[in-house]
């Protein structure tokens, strides 16, 4: 009796420990990925990346979607940090509101990867991001050549732009102007996306070809309403005289860049780009050392290199992996 | 301007208004500054606040939307902006809607200024940023709404007073700047105007009042210029200096005036200034200083130069300098100066008294000076003779000891001394013997000689402490201090003994004195002067009866002996008043054949109470009571008449000796009142014999012959009484007109056995009929005696061996006997 007294104990001790250590390890393996708004493809093919990786590396993963709204945005990150996950992916809707996300999860001691846009704080783990300038410059090195070639080198290049608050849109407002600028090309007006929908493309790009006669090229620095920009150039008559430039890629343009509707686009790795983010915070939460800023390459894909770049530009770009199987 | 120029350390006019309106500008100015200051900084609170309260309703709009779209970092930047752009320190703001999200009242943030006045996110955890908040000089706080009216939040502003003191500093540097280059201006404006406008007509003045006479009264009027205040002046200056010349010319008059009265004074009278000046003098001064080529500037000379001679200032060692010490003590002195030369002196007596000036301050002295040389030399002599009578008061005239005045003083020291140091003191008291007889017998004159010799010899012998005093007549004490040894007073007391045993010689006269000394000691015998001097000089009578030349110690018997002698006085007087005297008779034997001879007439003193005295008993005291002359003219009447009633009744008294004493012989009336005695008794003056001693002849022996003469020429015969015992001189005793000479029993004592006295004896006898005078031997006691005497030649015998002395009664009944028993050869009493 005196025996089993004892060992009856340890055993209860041992059952709740683990019991213990179990929910630790559950806690500690939750993730949450914050994503501005599925419905644009690129954050969806993201999402998909970061579940991706989420899933290889045993991490239980919750993604929410802040809709392109701020409140939305700091709900999900309250609730994360109100549930203590272990750690937050979040690509932010803006860098500034990032700032203030950051602020709020350092409270709380609780990890965060920015995986794109980019926070105008710096509390963060690690920034994966695309190196958005060089992609922009290689994409208008494309266009001044294509210019050239076509003798629209006099003519004006347009921007719709994504917000230029955030530091990806400026970055790749500069690569591009500065390809621009060693090609001697003139800029004609740059509008900022406000609400992100194919009129709003159109009435932009209608704008700067009714403001600009010798408007000879639209750089649209996104992908999905790519096609408000066609609308608006096929609508002032000007299809072929004035060339369409998008930003990352839509399953499509691996017709519409072959064929010369799309000049070319600057493909970013949304996919790869969510794997990484992953890994960067699984490397931290196991303590290892890793870079702050990770960029990413960014892809000019042009009809001279789209053929040869079709499996990356499938997987890393597009994330259709799965549809390989 | 240079007219308004001195060497005073008072401060000029020009600079003493640039003081002023230095001050004045300086002080105006600093309020003026010290006001815009005020002014200022409330201007900068007001415009702080109001700032404050611009950039809160500023942000209150702005922040409003941002909050209702929860753009949060949106309005921290916009926050951050305000405070780089507005010098705010803080902005916190509560954010309602955030504060929902997170389950809280509200979220709280905004921005604050560290120290180094970086803009560092506000963090509600930190303390030290609450507590800076806290400090703040000013904070507001606001609502912040949406356009419905719903509040969002809330925003504080917080300023501190950096930025205010930071710009008023910057104030300050700027009103002092300002306040400077103003003062300086104004300054300078200032001063040229009073240069012109109130230093040059004033120079001017001063120029005119420059250019003045001796007496320093300007010479030229005072010119109208200027200023209305200093034409003022200059008129009033005018008025003022006439003013003054009329008041110097009276105080010339009074300073005449003022040396005429000092002039009259015959004493030298001078003013010395500090620095030895001599400001003012009289007539009498300057016939001290007639001598000017001392001065060396007459218009100012110095005190030494006229009063001493001297070119520098007396260095005050010879003589006290009056200015020096007036100065110094700020009071009236009197010196006492010896300007004399060599050994002249002439003593002048200068009285100072300071001189003061309007504020009380000493500036010199008054000094007039006396001289008392006269007054000095009266002064000299009046104090030597009251030295001389001093003297003469305590000391004796004659031989210049001290008498009895200094001798009680230096009696009473004494004691005192030898109380206070413990030690002993012996008094002597001498008395000379025979003194008496010589100053009766050669005279005051001689006695005098005698008493000076004594002195000098005493002198000689005592120690210069001692003190030799003389009391009066023969008397001299001796008080020896400091005694160490009583035996010391022994000494002393025999070499006095041994020096007043030599012969003093008066005008080839030796004349001999002893003395008889009685020493009286403290604290054995007593410790006050009365009691010291009574007991000396009872041990000095016992001395005297101690058979004088002699020195004895006081001792208790002495008082007792003093007190029967002053009894024994008394009775005395009492005993010649009762007749208690009686005359007894000793018979004068022819020893060889026992026939009477003569009798020698002695005195008894049959006392009621005493009994029978002898004469040793009172003759002493009658000696110096003065009764013994009239024992004596007693006893001479007595035995007279009862001799001349022997002979009358047919007995044959033979020869009657009576002793003469050397007083009897010193009475003017003697010889008259013994002529008048031998008529008065019938008494045969052949039968009279009187005996005079060696000492009575030998103490004035010139004047005892003489007076012997005269008594021998009446017819009694003269014997020489204790001989062998004095000091004879044989070329006197030739000259006396003597007719015998009686041997002291001294010499018969020792007969026949001592050699000595039975040689002298032998030679006496062998003088004595060698002179032709009878002789006769007293005391003889014994048989051997009486046959050595008669048949050495000496046949008259007295003494105990026939008959010692005997009533008139006894002596009547012997001289019946003797006239029917004339036969018997020895008779028997």
């Amino acid at each position: 009796m005196n025996i089993l007294k004892p060992l009856f104990g340890i055993t209860l001790l041992c059952f709740f420990t683990s019991l213990y250590a179990a929910e630790i390890q559950t806690i500690e393996k939750e993730l949450v990925y914050i994503v501005p708004d599925t419905r644009i493809e690129f954050w969806e093919i993201m999402a998909r990346g970061v579940q991706n990786k989420a899933d290889s590396l045993g991490y239980a993963l919750e993604v929410y979607i802040s809709h392109n709204d701020a409140k939305t945005e700091l709900q999900s990150v309250a609730k994360a940090l109100k549930e203590r996950v272990a750690g937050v992916i979040i690509s932010p809707t803006t860098s500034s509101a990032c700032a203030t996300i950051l602020k709020l999860a350092k409270k709380k001691n609780i990890p965060v990867v920015i995986s794109d846009i980019g926070s105008e704080g710096d509390e963060y783990v690690s920034y994966i991001s695309s190196n958005n300038k060089e992609g922009a410059y290689k994409l208008g090195k494309i266009l001044a050549k294509k210019l050239i070639e076509l003798g629209f080198n006099d003519g004006r290049v347009g921007i719709i732009a994504i917000p230029q608050k955030r530091l990806n849109g400026q970055a790749r407002t500069a690569g591009f102007m500065q390809a621009m600028d060693e090609a001697n090309i003139k800029g004609a007006d740059i509008k900022q996306q406000s609400t992100w929908s194919e009129e709003e493309t159109y009435t932009f790009s209608k704008e700067m070809i009714e403001a600009y006669p010798d408007l000879r090229a639209i750089w649209l620095q996104g992908s999905d309403r790519y096609k408000g920009a066609l609308r608006a150039i096929a609508h002032a008559g000007k299809k072929g005289e004035i060339l369409l430039l998008t930003f990352d890629a839509e399953p499509e343009f691996l017709e519409l860049i072959p064929s010369g509707v799309v000049v070319a686009s600057a493909m970013q790795q949304p996919y790869l780009m969510g794997q990484e983010a992953v890994l960067a915070m699984d490397k931290h939460l196991r303590g290892e050392a890793l870079e702050k800023n990770i960029q990413l390459p960014i892809l000019a894909i042009s009809a001279e290199n789209i053929e040869q770049m079709l499996p990356i530009i499938k997987k890393n770009v597009l994330g259709i992996e799965k549809i390989k199987k | 301007m240079k007219f308004l120029k001195n060497n005073s350390k008072k401060k000029s006019l020009y600079v003493t208004l640039g003081i002023i309106i230095g001050t004045a500008v300086g002080i105006i100015t600093s309020f003026h500054a010290t006001y815009d200051y005020l002014v200022l900084k409330n201007k900068i609170v007001h415009e702080m606040k109001n700032n404050s309260k611009l950039t809160a309703e500023s942000l209150q709009k702005n922040i409003a939307t941002l909050m209702a779209s929860y753009s949060v970092n949106e309005y921290e930047n916009l926050i951050r902006n305000e405070i780089q752009n507005r010098d705010i320190f803080a902005i916190i703001v509560e954010d309602y809607n955030m504060g929902e999200i997170l389950g809280e009242t509200s979220y709280i943030s905004g921005k604050i200024r560290d120290e180094k006045l970086n803009i560092l996110d506000y963090d509600e955890q930190d303390t030290l940023q609450n507590k800076q908040l806290q400090e703040t000089y000013y904070s507001e706080h606001y609502d912040i709404q949406n356009v419905q009216g719903k509040k969002l939040g809330k925003i504080a502003i917080y300023t501190t007073n950096d930025s205010i003191n930071e710009e008023l500093n910057l104030t300050i540097i700027h009103t002092v700047i300002n306040t400077i280059i103003i003062s300086l201006l104004l300054a300078l404006a200032l001063f040229t105007s009073i240069r012109f406008f109130i230093l040059k007509p004033l120079s001017n003045i001063v120029r005119a009042i420059s250019l003045s006479d001796e007496n320093g009264i300007p010479t030229q009027a005072i010119p109208d210029e200027g200023a209305l205040e200093i034409s003022i002046l200059s008129n009033t200056m005018n008025t003022m200096i006439g003013s003054i010349k009329n008041s110097s010319a009276t105080l010339n008059e009074h300073h005449k005036y003022l040396q005429s009265i000092i002039n009259g004074i015959s004493d030298p009278i001078m003013v010395i200034r500090e620095d030895y000046t001599v400001e003012l003098m009289n007539n009498a001064t300057r016939k001290i200083a007639k001598n000017m080529d001392m001065v060396a500037d007459p218009a100012h000379p110095k005190c030494y130069e006229i009063s001493h001679h001297r070119t520098t200032p007396c260095d005050g060692v010879e003589h006290l300098c009056p200015l020096k010490e007036v100065m110094r003590l700020k009071k009236n002195i009197t010196v006492l100066h010896d300007h004399g030369e060599g050994t002249t002196s002439h003593f002048v007596e200068l009285s100072s008294s300071p001189l003061f000036d309007t504020n009380g301050v000493c500036v010199g002295i008054i000094e007039s000076a006396r001289d008392i040389t006269a007054h000095i030399k009266a002064q000299d002599e009046l104090r030597k003779q009251k030295s001389s009578l001093h003297f003469q008061a305590s000391h004796d005239a004659l031989t210049g000891l001290a008498n009895r005045v200094l001798f009680d003083e230096r009696l009473e020291k004494s004691i005192a001394f030898s109380k206070r140091n413990e030690t002993k003191m012996a008094l002597l008291f001498i008395d000379l013997d025979h003194f008496k007889e010589i100053n009766d017998s050669l005279g005051h004159k001689a006695g005098d000689k005698v008493l000076k010799s004594v002195t000098l010899r005493l002198n000689e012998i005592i120690r210069k402490e001692d003190t030799l005093a003389r009391l009066g007549g023969d008397e001299f004490t001796i008080i020896m201090e400091g005694l160490k040894d009583v035996q010391d007073a022994s000494i002393l007391a025999q070499k006095i003994l041994l020096a007043l045993t030599e012969p003093i010689m008066l005008n080839n006269i030796e004349v001999y004195i002893g003395c008889s000394i009685g020493i009286s000691l403290y604290p054995e015998n007593g410790d006050t002067p009365q009691d010291l001097l009574k007991y000396a000089d009872a041990a000095m009578y016992k001395a005297k009866d101690e058979g004088r030349n002699n020195f004895q110690y006081y001792s208790a018997e002495m008082t007792e002996q003093a007190f029967e002698r002053v009894e024994m006085e008394t009775k005395l007087r009492g005993g010649l008043k009762n007749k208690e005297f009686v005359v007894y008779y000793q018979p004068q034997i022819d020893g060889t054949n026992g026939s009477l001879s003569g009798m020698e007439a002695l005195v008894r003193w049959q006392s009621p109470s005493m009994g029978l005295l002898s004469p040793s008993k009172f003759l002493p005291i009658a000696e110096t009571t003065g009764l013994l002359i009239e024992l004596d003219r007693f006893v001479m009447k007595s035995a007279m008449t009862q001799h001349a009633k022997w002979h009358k009744e047919g007995l044959n008294p033979g020869v009657l000796a009576m002793n003469l004493t050397v007083k009897q012989l010193q009475q003017k009336d003697f010889l008259p009142m013994l002529e008048a005695l031998i008529k008065e008794t019938h008494c045969c003056v052949e039968h009279i014999e009187l005996e005079v001693t060696e000492g009575q002849i030998m103490t004035n022996p010139t004047k005892a012959i003489e007076i012997l003469k005269g008594i021998s020429e009446l017819g009694v015969k003269l014997a020489v009484d204790d001989f062998g015992t004095g000091y004879s001189s044989l070329s006197y005793l030739k000259k006396l007109p003597i007719n015998k000479l009686k041997i002291d029993q001294s010499f018969i004592h020792g007969l026949p056995e001592d050699k000595k006295d039975a040689a002298l004896t032998k030679s006496i006898i062998a003088l004595a009929r060698n002179l032709n005078l009878s002789i006769i031997a007293e005391g003889v006691e014994t048989k051997e005696q009486k046959e050595f005497l008669v048949q050495n030649g000496c046949t008259s015998i007295q003494g105990y061996f026939y008959s010692r002395p005997i009533p008139a009664d006894e002596m009547q009944k012997f001289l019946s006997q003797a006239k029917t028993l004339l036969q018997s050869s020895i008779i028997q009493f």
